[in-house]
């Protein structure tokens, strides 16, 4: 029976083929829409749970929009007075806050911009991927700098160099580079705080506050008394990530939406090869009938050729997505707001294997009309078609 | 008979065949369409929406969640509440025209329908310059004006003493009825401020103020001044264009990737069209090379199938953009409830020119997908297909 339906199918290569190509190209897109979704929450956590930070503090303003750029290394048009730190490192609940100070430089001859970041030490605290590459672990002088790997690569220099910028016309030494660590930090400038708030002139001004807890049950209640600080606004990682998540939620229903109409128009493409096959080999059918072949076993050949199908173009899919998955993703990340650091896709037997259930449910529905009229075919048929 | 009826006939021949073609081809249309009805839409129905609040600028308590803007576009329960003594420092900022205070409470009923109560005072009327009042505002305690949707579900009169839904044992009259203004405000039951300060408990509270600028351009001093006063260290100044700016942004992004599995979706609709004239082709091998042999040009037949290909397709994007016309308003209810920010008033709008150019996407596509079956066609040598019904 199974060499049967080979035979059969392979009797019209291109017309098989590209009804697979089509089944291919859907399932293709559904696996990378579904894999997606799970990458992001599992990157997005992990992002959040390495820096161990339970809540930020940042200007008023839209809170929202403040914590994203924070979190993608992007400048705020509002400030936090340095008050504001003397008052968390008070609150007793809170274990490390780091100050950071973040400008933007744009380079006019570059055309490129450059993230500046002010640090102080607690910040060693929160950054576990912190490594040193090469030079000294920290700022000796008010005028060292560390760069990020990619700041690095792009700046050709190496530890002892000396780094002058014309903008702010001030020479700095290069401290140290840091390894790679996949997130937005390897593309940024790291200064001491101080350093940074003279070079922008910026004194006594910070971005945002990291916070991690002692005890990160006791958070809503420490929310609550930072939230008493003047000018100040505090934005909880959990309330943040339900933010993404229902948006991110919102956005896959819809592109699943779009991905089951794709799904839908290749049924249909099913659908018309395995008609155009009944109408074909009528005489053929209407044979096996009269030579004692029952009718479930007509219409079993026809639902088995097509489970076939989509059973190949699922495989195709899935393996289509595997390879393309990277570079959509590169694409992708252009366009979802705070991307994390890892990867995004996570193709998983757990994710193909409902689309593949999905695309297999598909193939068999679209062949029960021809295989149902394949099955009624009388077997005196033969007689007249010959 | 010209080519051109010509060419119809094999899909007269074929029904069931064109209609299933001619619906994949509808059904990609279709989403294509909705997703370009969608992309004007939307927009103007965000912008319709924030220029119907009237103000520039809206302040909500600090440590209020994101949406709280959202909030006061659409109505629901605030989580936090404002000083009202910052009114007076607001009203007194250059650039700020006019300052209007309103105490929100919602109410959701087990149907799950909402009973919004806004406290306002007559500064809002200078920034909705679009109210139409039958009636009076409310000058007096125990006065309502509601929205029309509102005093048409309650079936209220102006001048008529009514009981106030979820609030027990509380009675008003209703002052005047809003005209529709088909936004939100049509559900909303309008009081004066201190009346719902009394009846919610909030004494001395706001939950946001609005604000409208003496002129638009003064948007960045002002909201500059307004968070460097005292008040500015306990409230969130939120300028409604960055809003805007946001949300637009937030949309675009997820827009490109609908776009794109959509026209992945189309490309899918073009391999089910080549497929289905290539297996019309395979059928026909013996009336192609009768056609042939009679005289017709290897280009006459290409151009047959060319035709009969585009036909389907045509057929196929005009009921694609009649589908997604006619099922409009469920997409729009069903997105409605999935949509972060949806604005009140129909957000797919009717385009012709985006239908035209969807008919056009699906007429191109027909060209396309007609390449490969047309070629094999016109490649046929007449006798043997004759001899043979040989397929191609």
């Amino acid at each position: 029976m199974l060499v049967l339906m080979a035979r059969n199918l392979w009797r019209h290569p291109l017309r098989n083929g590209l009804t697979l190509a089509g089944i291919a190209v859907a399932m293709g897109v559904m696996v990378c829409i579904v894999s997606f979704g799970d990458g992001y929450r599992q990157a997005l956590r992990g992002e959040l749970d390495r820096a161990g930070v339970q809540m930020m503090l940042v200007p008023l303003g839209c809170p929202y929009d403040a914590a994203v750029r924070v979190l993608k290394n992007q400048t705020l048009e509002n400030s936090l007075p340095a008050s504001a730190l003397v008052a968390v490192r008070r609150d007793p609940a809170v274990a490390v806050a780091a100050p950071l100070l973040m400008a933007a430089l744009p380079r006019q001859n570059d055309r490129r911009t450059d993230l500046w970041v002010g640090l102080d030490d607690t910040a060693l605290q929160l950054k576990p991927w912190w490594q040193v590459r090469a030079g000294q672990a920290w700022f000796n002088h008010a005028h060292d700098v560390i760069l990020g790997s990619d700041a690095a690569a792009l700046e050709m220099r190496v530890p002892g160099d000396k780094l002058y910028s014309p903008e702010i016309k001030q020479e700095f030494r290069v401290a140290s580079v840091l390894n790679r660590s996949g997130t937005s930090d390897d593309s940024v400038f790291f200064v001491s705080l101080a350093t940074a708030q003279q070079m922008f002139a910026q004194s006594n001004r910070l971005t945002a506050i990291a916070v991690r807890l002692k005890d990160p049950t006791l958070q809503r209640e420490a929310a609550t008394r930072l939230q008493r600080i003047p000018g100040a606004q505090v934005v909880t990682m959990t309330e943040m990530m339900g933010t993404f998540l229902n948006l991110l939620g919102a956005v896959r229903t819809l592109v699943l939406a779009v991905a089951s109409i794709a799904m839908m128009v290749s049924a249909l493409t099913v659908l018309n090869t395995l008609l155009a096959a009944v109408l074909e080999r009528a005489n053929e059918f209407a044979m096996m009938r009269a030579i004692g072949a029952s009718r479930a076993q007509v219409f079993g050949l026809l639902l088995g050729e097509s489970m076939a199908l989509t059973c190949c173009g699922g495989v195709a899919g899935a393996g289509l997505a595997l390879v393309a998955g990277s570079p959509i993703e590169a694409l992708a990340k252009d366009w979802v707001p705070l991307t994390p650091g890892g990867s995004l896709l996570s193709i998983s037997p757990s994710t193909v294997l409902p689309c593949f259930l999905l695309i297999l449910g598909v193939g068999a529905l679209a062949a029960v009309y021809p295989a149902w009229r394949a099955a009624r075919l009388p077997p005196a048929l033969v007689t007249k078609l010959g | 008979m010209n080519w051109f009826l010509f060419s119809t006939k094999e899909w007269r021949r074929r029904p069931l065949r064109t209609a299933i073609t001619a619906a994949g081809v509808a059904i990609a249309v279709a989403a294509v369409f909705s997703l370009l009805m969608f992309q004007d839409g939307y927009r103007q129905g965000l912008s319709r929406e924030i220029d119907r609040l009237g103000a520039h600028i809206l302040v909500v308590p600090k440590g209020c969640p994101y949406d709280a803007a959202s909030i006061a576009l659409h109505g629901a329960n605030w989580p936090c509440y404002l000083n009202s003594a910052y009114l007076a420092e607001i009203s007194r900022s250059v650039g700020v025209l006019s300052a209007a205070p309103a105490l929100m409470a919602a109410f959701n009923n087990a149907q799950g329908a909402a009973t919004v109560y806004v406290g306002i005072d007559d500064r809002m009327l200078a920034l909705k310059p679009g109210w139409r009042i039958d009636g009076s505002f409310p000058h007096g305690s125990g006065e309502i004006l509601a929205g029309a949707e509102v005093a048409r579900r309650h079936a209220w009169k102006v001048g008529g003493r009514v009981a106030l839904p979820e609030i027990p044992g509380r009675r008003a009259t209703v002052a005047g009825i809003l005209q529709p203004t088909q936004g939100a405000d049509d559900t909303f039951i309008y009081t004066r401020l201190e009346d719902a300060q009394q009846w919610f408990q909030h004494r001395g509270e706001l939950t946001h103020i609005l604000v409208r600028l003496r002129d638009a351009n003064l948007l960045e001093p002002t909201v500059l001044a307004l968070r460097g006063c005292t008040a500015g260290m306990d409230m969130n100044i939120v300028p409604l264009a960055h809003l805007f700016h946001t949300i637009q942004g937030l949309m675009n992004s997820t827009r490109v990737l609908l776009g794109c599995i959509a026209l992945i979706g189309l490309l899918i609709a073009g391999t089910g069209v080549s497929n289905a004239v290539l297996m019309s082709v395979t059928e026909r091998g013996r009336e192609i090379g009768i056609l042939r042999a009679l005289g017709a040009s290897r280009v006459q037949v290409f151009g047959l199938i060319w035709l009969e290909t585009i036909q389907v397709c045509v057929a196929g994007g005009v009921a694609g953009v009649l589908l997604a016309f006619f099922s409009s308003h469920a997409i729009e209810s069903w997105l409605r409830t999935r949509l972060p920010f949806a604005p009140t008033d129909s957000f797919l709008c009717w385009s012709w020119s985006w239908a035209v150019i969807s008919v056009a996407g699906a007429a191109i596509l027909g060209v396309v997908a007609a390449l490969l079956p047309a070629a094999r066609a016109a490649e046929l040598a007449p006798l043997e297909a004759i001899r043979e019904g040989a397929t191609p």
